[in-house]
C-alpha cells in the first residue's frame, strides 16, 4: 500500500480495532498474529472499498508478502541515524524532491509539478536518491556493526 | 530477470505511477518468487523511514506545532493519535506489524529528524534533573547524574529526594518512594507518592494530575501525597490553587488543605501538619551527603595512594601560601613523588569541583592548561581523570598531549562528535608522517552529556595488545594495537596543547571545562579496576 492517506486510514482502523478489543490479548508473539490478522483485514477492507485500481497488487501478492514478512532483520536505531545522516549528504536537487515527497507527502506527480521537472525526470531522481540513500545507509550500518 | 527491472518497478510503485502492465509484471514476481518479496520488504523499509523521518521532522517544526507550553496531548487523545498514526501508518505498509509494536513502545530515544535542515541537532526535552539527594531510581538506570533530561515519561523514584525542574519554569520535589509521570513542559501526574512543587508567575497554569483530580497551580507552593488507592491530601503552602474534578474547579487558598478519598469524594480541611518535600530539606540532605562523599572520596584517595604502578596522582587539592605560589602548583601525591613531578598551572583558575568542597581547574582561555612533566618509558599505561566537559569547539580538544608526537608518545583528545581519542604516535614516525594509529571510541559525549561530570579512562595494555575506551567506569570500546613500542609521556600539557614552541603556528585544542582528578599508572588495569577507580 504505498499511498500515504490510505495507509493512514488503514492505521486508523486497525488501532481503533485493536484498542477495541485490547484487553482480550496479552501481549507476546500471540497478539502480534492478531494485530497482523487484523491489519491485514483492514487492508483487504479498504482496497474492497475503494474498488480495483491500476497500481495495487492482487489479494495474492499481499497475502505471499505478509507470510514474508516476519524473515525482514529487525529494524535498528543505527539504520535511522545513517538514514538522517545520508538524506542529509544528497545533492540539492534530490534532497528537495525528497522532502517534497516524505516530509511534504506529495504525490510524485504533485512534486514533479513544484519543482516544474516532467513526471519521468522527477521519477528517474526519487530512484536515484533512493538508491543513492540505501547504499549510503548499507556502508554506514555495516562500518558501525563492524566498529562495535 | 534483472534487478534493474525489478527496482525500476518498486520504485514506481511506491511512487504510485505504475502502469496496469507493469503492476501485473510486479504482481506476477511477488507471487511466484521469495526473494523478490524479500526485495520488497526492502525497499518497502526504507519508503516507510523515510516517510517516518519527514512526519517527524514535520511534527518538530516548530511554526506548525502549537507553542512550547501547550496542552499536552496524552497518548490516547485525538490530537496524538492523529500525529502518532500518521508516521505509524507509513510503518505498516499493506500490513507491516513492527508500526503496532511501536504503538505500545515508543522509542522515546529517536531524536525527530529533519529532511529540512539535517545538520540542526534536536531534543524532545521537556524537563531537567536540577538536584537530587540519595536518589535511587527504578532499574535500569537506578543513578541519574544532575542536569539529566527528560522526555516526556514515567519516573519511578524509589528513595531519596529529587528536584525536577520544568522548562516552564516549575520545579517539583519528589520524595520517593514515589511514581511520578512527566507529561510536557507544564504538566506531571502523580500516581503515588509524596510531591510538593513551586511554581514561579511565568509558569502559572502548571499541572500536576492524580489518578482522582489535577490542581492547577495559580502561582504558588503545594504538596500532594496520593496514596496507592488513589485518595490523597493536598496542602497549599502558598498562593492558592485550583482543585479539577470534572465540574466546576475548587478555589483552595493559602493555608488550606483537602483529602479526596478513594471514591474521589472531596473534603475541605485545614492544613496538617504533614511534611511535603522541599528546597529546604533538599539543601540540608544535600549537604550531609556532600560531606559523606567528600569522606568516602577521601578514603578512596588513601587507598589509592597504595596501588602498584601509581606514577602520578594529580588529586587537585589548592594548597595555599602567603604569597600565592603554592596555588600555582598542581601536587603530584603518587608516593615518591619529586618536586619535578608536580605540575605547573598557567592560566587555569581553581574552581568548584564535583561537588562543593572538591577543587578543580577550569579550562576555558586558549592559555589555560597544566605543564607536567613524567619521565620513563612504559609497556602499558592506565590514565584516569574526572572531568566535566562543557563544550567541544575544536577540532579536538585536549585531556592530556606530549608536547610532541615522537614514536610512543600519547595524544588523549575529544573530537567534536564525542569520541575519545588515544592517538599513539608509531615507530616509523620520522620516515612516514602517517605512522601513528588513533584508537577512537564510538560517539559517547552527546550534547547532553556536556555540562556534566563524568570519569574517563583509557588503558592501554601491551601485553593483550589492546587499547580500551571506559566512560563512568564502563569499558566502551576495545581495539587492538596497531605495532608495538615502549610508551613515553615526558614533557606534556593537561587540557591544552602547545607543542613547547616547536612550532609557530599552533593548532587549537584547548579543552573547554573542569578537571578536578588524573591519575596516571605504569601498568593496564583490569576492567574492574577501573571501574574501583570511579567515583
Amino acid at each position: 500500500m504505498p499511498n500515504f492517506a490510505a495507509v493512514d486510514d488503514i492505521m486508523q482502523e486497525t488501532f481503533l480495532a485493536i484498542t477495541r478489543k485490547a484487553h482480550t490479548f496479552t501481549l507476546g508473539t500471540q497478539f502480534m498474529a492478531w494485530a497482523a490478522t487484523v491489519a491485514r483485514y483492514e487492508t483487504l477492507k479498504v482496497r474492497r472499498r475503494e474498488g480495483k485500481k491500476a497500481h495495487w497488487l492482487s489479494d495474492e501478492s499481499i497475502e505471499a508478502l505478509a507470510a514474508s514478512h516476519a524473515d525482514l532483520p529487525a529494524e535498528s536505531e543505527a539504520q535511522m541515524r545513517a538514514l538522517e545522516l545520508c538524506v542529509s549528504q544528497l545533492a540539492p536537487q534530490a534532497k528537495r524532491a525528497m522532502e517534497l515527497r516524505y516530509q511534504k507527502g506529495h504525490k510524485a506527480g504533485e512534486v514533479a509539478r513544484i519543482m516544474g521537472w516532467t513526471a519521468e525526470a522527477l521519477y528517474v531522481a526519487l530512484s536515484r536518491a533512493r538508491a543513492a540513500v540505501r547504499v549510503c545507509v548499507e556502508r554506514h550500518t555495516a562500518a558501525q556493526e563492524a566498529a562495535s | 530477470m534483472n534487478d534493474a527491472r525489478l527496482d525500476f518497478l518498486l520504485d514506481r510503485y511506491f511512487d504510485e505511477i505504475l502502469s496496469a502492465e507493469e503492476c501485473a509484471e510486479l504482481d506476477e514476481r511477488i507471487r511466484t518468487c521469495p526473494s523478490t518479496r524479500k526485495v520488497f520488504w526492502e525497499r518497502q523499509r526504507l519508503h516507510a523511514q523515510l516517510r517516518q523521518m519527514g512526519q517527524q521532522s514535520w511534527g518538530s517544526n516548530p511554526a506548525a506545532e502549537v507553542p512550547a507550553c501547550e496542552k499536552p496531548a496524552t497518548f490516547f487523545s485525538g490530537a496524538h493519535r492523529k500525529k502518532w498514526h500518521r508516521w505509524a501508518a507509513l510503518l505498516l505498509g499493506s500490513m507491516l506489524i513492527p508500526a503496532l509494536i511501536a504503538v505500545f513502545a515508543p522509542r522515546e530515544s529517536l531524536q525527530p529528524l529533519s529532511l529540512l535542515s539535517v545538520q540542526e541537532k534536536t531534543s524532545r526535552a521537556v524537563a531537567v534533573l536540577a538536584q537530587s539527594v540519595d536518589a535511587v531510581w527504578e532499574a535500569p538506570e537506578t543513578t541519574k547524574a544532575e542536569g539529566t533530561l527528560f522526555t516526556p515519561g514515567k519516573l519511578h523514584l524509589r528513595s531519596g529526594l529529587a528536584a525536577i525542574d520544568f522548562f516552564c519554569g516549575a520545579r517539583v520535589f519528589l520524595q520517593g518512594p514515589v511514581q511520578f509521570e512527566i507529561l510536557s513542559t507544564t504538566e506531571g501526574f502523580c500516581l503515588s507518592g509524596k510531591l510538593s512543587s513551586v511554581v514561579p508567575p511565568t509558569a502559572v497554569g502548571f499541572k500536576i494530575g492524580t489518578p482522582k483530580m489535577t490542581l492547577v497551580d495559580k502561582g504558588t507552593e503545594f504538596g500532594i501525597d496520593v496514596q496507592a488507592d488513589g485518595s490523597c491530601l493536598v496542602r497549599v503552602i502558598k498562593g492558592e490553587v485550583e482543585l479539577h474534578q470534572g465540574g466546576a474547579p475548587v478555589a483552595l487558598p493559602e493555608g488550606q488543605g483537602a483529602a479526596i478519598d478513594t471514591r474521589g469524594i472531596l473534603s475541605q480541611t485545614k492544613a496538617g501538619s504533614e511534611e511535603f518535600p522541599d528546597a529546604q530539606q533538599l539543601r540540608l540532605r544535600a549537604a550531609a551527603a556532600e560531606r559523606r562523599q567528600m569522606e568516602e572520596w577521601k578514603r578512596r584517595r588513601d587507598r589509592l595512594l597504595a596501588a602498584p604502578g601509581l606514577l602520578t596522582y594529580f588529586p587537585f587539592e589548592s594548597h595555599s601560601n602567603e604569597s600565592g605560589s603554592l596555588e600555582r602548583i598542581l601536587f603530584n601525591e603518587a608516593p615518591g613523588a619529586t618536586f619535578a613531578s608536580h605540575g605547573a598551572i598557567v592560566g587555569a583558575r581553581w574552581a568548584e569541583g564535583r561537588w562543593p568542597g572538591k577543587r578543580a581547574l577550569d579550562f576555558r582561555a586558549l592559555s589555560d592548561l597544566v605543564r607536567i612533566q613524567i619521565p620513563g618509558e612504559f609497556d602499558s599505561l592506565t590514565l584516569f581523570t574526572s572531568v566535566r566537559i562543557d563544550a567541544l569547539p575544536n577540532p579536538l580538544n585536549a585531556l592530556l598531549l606530549t608536547d610532541g608526537f615522537d614514536p610512543g608518545e600519547i595524544h588523549w583528545q575529544i573530537t567534536p562528535s564525542g569520541e575519545l581519542r588515544l592517538g599513539i604516535c608509531g615507530p616509523h614516525r620520522k620516515t612516514d608522517p602517517k605512522s601513528y594509529k588513533n584508537y577512537d571510541s564510538p560517539p559517547v559525549l552527546s550534547p547532553e552529556k556536556l555540562g556534566r561530570w563524568i570519569q574517563l579512562a583509557v588503558v592501554i595494555d601491551q601485553s593483550k595488545g589492546q587499547v580500551s575506551h571506559f566512560l563512568n567506569g564502563q569499558r566502551i570500546s576495545v581495539e587492538p594495537l596497531a605495532f608495538r613500542h615502549s610508551l613515553r609521556i615526558g614533557a606534556a600539557e593537561l587540557g591544552n596543547w602547545n607543542l613547547a614552541d616547536s612550532l609557530r603556528v599552533k593548532p587549537i585544542r584547548h579543552m573547554n571545562g573542569r578537571m578536578d582528578e588524573l591519575l596516571i599508572f605504569s601498568r593496564a588495569l583490569r576492567d574492574e579496576e577501573v571501574a574501583a577507580l570511579g567515583y
